[in-house]
């Protein structure tokens, strides 16, 4: 078998590498729908109702607009783990690496997983000091200080379109319907409400505080079924014996750019709108950096699970334990379903969907924020009361939900533009972000706004090019333009756009910067690089 | 048991452990936070 499919986007969101393992989930056909035991579905039930029981123990504090998009500033390194891993590990990265694991071994840890992680490390120590420091509230926030409003603006709406949960609503209907049996839209339409209404109740801290009971449930049980599933195949000899022995290759033959592309995909981390509110939300800057140290350790050793438990389900395919013609996308779920006793698979399940859940709750959120601190504030109404901006921060959330359900179940071609949209937010909003932050030099709303745009035409050109002048690879899952350059071909790949759009982007912040004119005092402009 | 398996063991001790440690810290700080972040505003609002 070598059904060498690229993976999601990782070291992304899941709102951001939301890609293949989400796409995979949704669009290859009928789903195999599990049996799943009362008391385990109870349980599933029970989880549910916690979920509204806290946002309903938050609602009834009437949280005011801090408490209710940053969780008054005052979240401490436990929670802030719980919500960071999360929020970045979900079902792209439970289906999405075990599904590497199933068809090419190690290499989904070794290969894929773990290059990416210097992006924490820098985001940890570089980044989030920088951020604390200068006391934002939103990400569109931090380019309309140094660049003016038009750029905030710019900002806002790409983080918006960032957050609609398109892909994460259409994950949970299919999940819905694999493991519950409600028809995909029906599952969508009522699981996905129930994240949103427990986010329109209680904002950031409902959101946080279902994350953390959803980390622990998915840790506990994933630490429990991987070793209960080894032990069921024979371990890792056993492995050996029935797997390609590829399958152990540290770095499993990808190619040299495929490899550094994808270690790249770990920079979306230092765009996200949703990391950003987080690092708001801490208490201080110790507090966020400890989180995001604790939160690689236990990244590290999920990743390594989810790997193993895919290459024992490839195992335990080979010996006929699992079904002949199991999906690779199925196998995490079908294999630790098998290895656990009836009622952690119901703690099991609930994680999943609570995985898929959290994803929604944080980006409406993200987007609820935008719409109404980023765009309504200063476009509609400077003076807002802080239950105004509440309010127009619910109503935001509303909206970013009911188009992400539209997206997710009637516009069909749309949806497939959508996985496209974390190479957007990059290309368009990283260059002038870090050059607001980092750089202590001369900055012009000009730069700002011919960074975002220059960034956003070249991602654009490059993608739907590379889809038109290439064409695609069965083998890898995506579009490739091979060029002779010299006499030597040179292949490029879809997954290359941001070695492309970022220079490019940086192109049009020195153009912006020498033809523009800098923000006169008067303008609300804050340096923010010391 | 090969070093995969034992990598594997290690890594659910690593994972459960952690989840356990900060569930824990977590529960003791959550109330106090959602409480305090209110008391420390008010002054502010004043």
């Amino acid at each position: 078998m070598n059904d060498h499919k690229l993976p999601y986007s990782h070291g992304e969101s899941d709102q951001a590498g939301a890609g293949l393992a989400e796409e995979n989930l949704l669009h290859r056909g009928a789903p195999t729908q599990m049996t799943i035991s009362p008391i385990d579905l109870t349980i599933v039930a029970l989880y549910v109702c916690v979920m509204l029981g806290i946002g309903y123990y938050v609602f009834k504090k009437s949280p005011n607009l801090e408490e209710y998009l940053l969780a008054g500033r005052s979240m401490t390194t436990p929670i802030l783990v719980c919500t960071l891993a999360s929020t970045y590990y979900g079902l792209d990265v439970l289906f999405g690496t075990s599904e590497i694991g199933f068809n090419d071994g190690v290499v989904a840890f070794f290969g894929y997983s773990e290059l990416s992680l210097g992006f924490y490390i820098f985001a940890a120590y570089g980044l989030s000091r920088k951020l604390k420091q200068a006391r934002f509230t939103s990400l569109p926030e931090i380019l309309s200080r140094s660049y003016g409003a038009s750029a905030g603006y710019l900002g806002a709406v790409s983080s918006i379109l960032f957050s609609i949960p398109a892909l994460s609503l259409f994950a949970l209907g299919r999940l819905s319907y694999v493991m519950l049996g409600i028809d995909a839209q029906i599952g969508a339409l009522l699981l996905g409400s129930i994240a949103l209404i427990y986010t329109l109740w209680g904002g950031l801290w409902a959101v946080a505080i279902t994350d953390t009971v959803q980390f622990v449930f998915m840790c506990i049980t994933l630490a429990i079924a991987v070793p209960l599933l080894m032990s069921q195949v024979g371990g890792f000899e056993t492995v050996a014996a029935n797997v390609p022995s590829t399958h152990f290759d540290l770095l499993g033959g990808i190619p040299f750019w495929l490899m550094v592309a994808y270690a790249a995909t770990g920079i979306s981390i230092l765009v996200d709108p949703a990391f950003y509110q987080r690092i708001f939300a801490a208490k201080s800057f110790s507090q966020v950096r400890n989180a995001m140290l604790i939160a690689l350790v236990v990244w590290g050793a999920y990743d390594w699970l989810v790997t193993a438990a895919g290459m024992l389900a490839r195992t335990g395919v080979e010996l006929g334990t699992l079904p002949a013609g199991l999906h690779s996308n199925d196998a995490l779920l079908t294999a630790v379903v098998m290895a656990l006793p009836v009622g952690l698979v119901g703690f099991f399940l609930a994680g999943v969907l609570a995985t898929s859940m959290s994803t929604i709750d944080s980006y409406c959120l993200v987007a609820g924020g935008n719409f109404s601190y980023d765009l309504y504030r200063p476009l509609l109404k400077p003076d807002a009361s802080d239950q105004e901006l509440v309010r127009a921060t619910k109503i935001g959330i509303g909206i970013s939900w009911v188009l992400g359900f539209l997206l997710a179940f009637l516009f069909d071609r749309l949806m497939s533009l959508w996985v496209f949209n974390a190479s957007l937010l990059t290309s368009t909003v990283l260059v002038p972000l870090f050059m607001s932050l980092f750089w202590k030099g001369r900055k012009t709303p000009a730069a700002g706004v011919s960074s975002f745009l220059f960034g956003m035409v070249s991602v654009i050109i490059y993608y739907f090019g590379i889809a038109q002048l290439g064409s695609y690879d069965d083998t890898w899952g995506t579009y490739i333009w091979t060029v002779e350059i010299g006499g030597n071909p040179y292949a490029l790949w879809q997954e290359y756009a941001l070695f492309f759009s970022l220079p490019i982007s940086f192109v049009g912040f020195l153009v912006g910067n020498v033809f523009g004119t800098p923000l006169t005092p008067s303008a609300e402009t804050v340096e923010v690089a010391p | 048991m090969n070093g995969w398996d034992f990598f594997t063991y290690f890594s659910s001790i690593l994972l459960a452990g952690s989840a356990i440690w900060i569930f824990v810290l977590f529960l003791r700080d959550a109330k106090g936070i959602i409480q305090g972040s209110r008391e420390i505003e008010e002054p502010k609002e004043d």
